[in-house]
C-alpha cells in the first residue's frame, strides 16, 4: 500500500468536518444537468450520513479526493445484505488507472466494499453485496456486470459474499 | 439506502426488493461466488483512517 493513498471513514460524528471540502473539491461532470445531479446526490448522501443511515469512505491520494462510496445494512427479501448506497468518482479520474492502486477508483472502491462486507459477515452475518446503478445507466450496469455482479431484476445488481 | 433523482428532480430513496419472485429467488440462491473480487478484497491492504 502506497502511503499517499488512504481511505477516510466518515460517519455521523465526523462528517461535518469533511462536508464543505467534499462538496467543493470534487470535479463534477461537464454537463450542467449531470453536474447538478451528482452534487445533489452527494448533498443528500451527506444528510443520510448525519442521520446515521450510511457510512462514507473517501479515497484520497495525497491531498486530492478521488472518489467515495457509502455503505449500509439492508436486506433483499429476508436475506441480509451490505448495500452500496452511493459511489462517486471525481470527474477527472473516471476510467483512469491510478498507478498507486493499479486500478480505477471505481473498481478499487467496489473491492473495498467487498472487504467491508466480508468483515460484516464475520460479525453479524450477511450474504450479498448489493447496489442500485445510478439512473439505471446501461454503461454502469455493464461495468458492474464486467466485475461479475449479477442482475437480480431490472433495477438491482448483487454479488455473493463468500 | 440508495438515492435516485427522478425526471422531475424529486429525490427518492430506493431500497432492495422485499418480495422476490420465484425466478429472482433462484437467481439469488444459485449465484456463484465471485472469487476474483473476494480474493482481491482479501489481499488488498486498505489504509483506512478515521479522524
Amino acid at each position: 500500500m502506497d502511503n499517499n493513498i488512504k481511505i477516510i471513514q466518515c460517519d455521523s460524528k465526523n462528517i461535518n468536518s469533511y462536508r464543505v471540502r467534499l462538496l467543493q473539491s470534487f470535479s463534477y461532470h461537464t454537463d450542467l444537468n449531470r453536474s447538478t445531479r451528482e452534487r445533489t446526490l452527494l448533498e443528500e448522501t451527506i444528510k443520510l450520513i448525519q442521520k446515521k443511515k450510511t457510512v462514507l469512505y473517501i479515497l484520497q491520494k495525497e491531498d486530492k479526493y478521488l472518489g467515495a462510496v457509502t455503505l449500509s445494512a439492508s436486506s433483499i427479501d429476508d436475506t441480509p445484505v451490505v448495500q452500496i448506497d452511493f459511489l462517486f468518482v471525481d470527474y477527472e479520474y473516471r476510467k483512469v488507472i491510478i498507478e498507486e492502486i493499479d486500478d480505477t477508483v471505481s473498481n478499487y472502491l467496489i473491492t473495498f466494499a467487498m472487504s467491508r462486507a466480508e468483515l460484516v459477515q464475520q460479525t453479524i452475518g450477511v450474504k450479498y453485496l448489493a447496489l442500485y446503478p445510478d439512473a439505471q445507466s446501461e454503461t454502469l450496469i455493464n461495468h458492474y456486470k464486467n466485475m461479475e455482479f449479477l442482475q437480480l431484476n431490472k433495477e438491482w445488481l448483487f454479488v455473493k459474499v463468500d | 439506502m440508495a438515492l435516485h433523482i427522478d425526471k422531475d428532480g424529486k429525490i427518492e430513496v430506493i431500497t432492495p426488493p422485499k418480495k422476490l419472485t420465484d425466478k429472482e429467488k433462484q437467481i439469488l440462491e444459485n449465484a456463484p461466488i465471485n472469487k476474483e473480487l473476494i480474493q482481491k478484497a482479501r489481499t488488498t491492504n486498505f489504509n483506512i483512517v478515521y479522524g
